[in-house]
This record gives structure tokens, sequence and C-alpha cells, in this order.
């Protein structure tokens, strides 16, 4: 019997349930095995979650939520205190960042004089000739490469 | 058409580096220079107020020249002895970033300066041959160095400088 039946004979059915015990039935049925011979993968994949969410008033659904009670339940202090503000500062690229930045503008403007900047032109045009040098007198003494000692320990280790 | 003079970038690393002959040379012909101009104007600056003094007219020729001459000499050696002892550094060497330390790179203090004063005329004596170490040597010596258990460093920071080189070519572009 289908819904037809259902249409066609509704007082037949109801006088059938009458006479079931309809509670008793229910008792005997195996619901744990009535679910496990539900496919739950096949049902939801019937579903068609783009139409659901396009339902979904997400302006709504923003509005309605405290986020002043929600950024007071996180702990900052605790986040930050994770950080290791020495790793992050050591991975920016200082130089990269003064070249390509306004900082380097900022840094001109504030710091730079004439005076300043022909001391810095004439100090490492010093140090190249001096590297020039010093490599001329290797190449005439035929020293190796990289042997120069640099400096004072203490100094060039700090 | 407007042409950039190139400059070397400056160059960090070389702090603490034992400094070359050509920025030694250049310190030391600076500090010649001032050293000569100083006493010219502090020796006029002295004549002129003792002739608003006594009202009398004096030259320097009336000192005597052995006088005159080992007042030069005191001269420069609190040029060169002041300075470096206080700071480790004279006028030229500020200028070119140099600083002298002890050979292990501790700071130096008054008396090894004063040796390395008194010593430097030694360098000049053999033909000029004690000046031979800061071209060839390793640790760029000289011999008055040498006696004064001294080296010369690079001093200045290189590392603000560098970044002044890279945000004036930042803001030139």
């Amino acid at each position: 019997m289908g819904p037809v039946a259902d249409e066609h004979h509704p007082k037949a059915i109801d006088r059938m349930l009458g006479i079931v015990p309809v509670d008793a039935v229910l008792r005997r049925v195996d619901v744990q095995a009535v679910l496990d011979r539900i496919d739950l993968q096949a049902l939801i994949d019937r579903v068609d979650l783009n139409e659901v969410l396009a339902k979904v008033d997400i302006d709504q659904l923003a509005a309605r939520l405290d986020l002043d009670a929600l950024i007071q339940r996180i702990d900052v202090n605790a986040i930050v205190d994770r950080v290791d503000i020495n790793a992050v500062v050591d991975r920016v690229d200082i130089e990269d960042l003064v070249a390509r930045t306004e900082i380097g503008r900022v840094i001109m403007q504030s710091t730079t004089s004439i005076a300043t900047r022909t001391l810095d032109a004439a100090r490492s045009t010093g140090v190249g000739l001096d590297q020039f040098m010093n490599r001329w007198v290797d190449r005439v003494l035929r020293r190796p490469r990289g042997t120069a000692s640099g400096g004072p320990a203490r100094l060039v280790a700090a | 058409m407007m042409t950039r003079t190139k400059t070397p970038e400056p160059e960090p690393r070389l702090t603490g580096h034992y400094a070359g002959p050509v920025t030694r040379l250049v310190s030391y012909v600076i500090d010649a220079f001032l050293v000569s101009a100083l006493f010219s104007i502090v020796t006029a600056g002295l004549f002129w107020l003792i002739e608003l003094v006594t009202g009398e007219n004096y030259d320097a020729s009336d000192a005597g020249g052995l006088l005159g001459g080992i007042v030069f000499l005191v001269w420069i050696f609190l040029y060169f002895w002041g300075p470096m002892a206080a700071w480790g550094r004279t006028l030229g060497m500020a200028i070119m970033g140099l600083e002298l330390v002890r050979r292990d790179g501790e700071r130096v203090g008054a008396g090894r300066v004063a040796i390395r004063v008194i010593t430097f005329p030694i360098s000049f004596l053999l033909l000029g041959l004690g000046f031979i170490g800061i071209l060839l040597g390793r640790e760029h010596r000289a011999l008055h160095d040498v006696f004064a258990g001294t080296t010369i460093v690079y001093a200045w920071d290189a590392r603000a400088a560098r970044l002044r080189f890279l945000a004036a070519h930042r803001t030139a572009r």
C-alpha cells in the first residue's frame, strides 16, 4: 500500500492502525540496526551545500556575533609571549626595507647632512682603495686568498 | 647631463678590521696639515695677545730657532698623544673613521700612546722602511705600532652609513 491507497482508503488505514499496538511494535524495533543501514555519506552527497549556504545571511549571522566579548576572551599577552620577537626581527631584511620603502626618505631627511654624506663617501672610498691595495699586495706576495687575518679577534668576533 | 660619481657601498662587516694603507695615509696627511695649521693659528694668536698686552712688536723668530723647534715638537706630541690617549684617535683618524687599539683589540692606554708617538720618528728615520709593515704586513702595523703593541682598525659606524647610502639611492630614483 502506498500514498494512493492512503488517499482512497483513509478510514481503512485508521482502523488498521487502531488495531496494531504501535508502541509495542516500536519497542521491538532495533533503532541501532536501522541507523546502521542508513548511508550518511550518500545522504550528505545528495545535499546541495551551495544552495544551503546561499540561503544563509552571513551579514545577519555576523551581526549577531559579539566580537568584543570574543576578543576579551582572547589572552593577547599570552599570544605575544609565545612570539619570539627577536627571531621575527632577524628575519626582516632592514636594508631591503630601507631601499624599498619610505623609511629611506625619512632616514635621509632626519640624519643626513652634506658633511655626513661627504664623510661616508670619503671613508667608503678609502676602504675601497685599501682593499684594492691589499689585493695587489697579496697577489705580488703570492698569498693565498682568504688568509688575511681581518682584525683583532675581540673586535672581529664582536 | 649630470653624472653621479660612483662611491663604493659602505661595508659594515669590515668594522674592527685592520685599517689599510690608503686610509691611514690620508688620515696622516690630514693630521700633518692640521698640526701645522693649528700651531700657526695658536702661535699667531699668542703673539697677538702678547703684543696687545705689552704694546711691543714680536715675531716668531724672536723666540729663537731651537726654542721654537722644541715648542713645535712638544706641540706635535700633544696633538697626537692627547686625543689618542683620550679617545683612541686623532682628528685625521676620526675623519677617516679609524681607531688606535691594543693588538688584542682592547682600548689603548696613555702610556702605549706615548711610546707610539715618541717612536713614530724612528719609522721615518729608517728611510721610511718603518712604514712598510702598513703596506705588506697582515696586520698593517708600522714599526711604531710594533714598539707600542698597538694597531689601527676601522671604527666608524659603517652600518648606519650603509643605510644612509641605500636611503640616498632610494630617494635619488
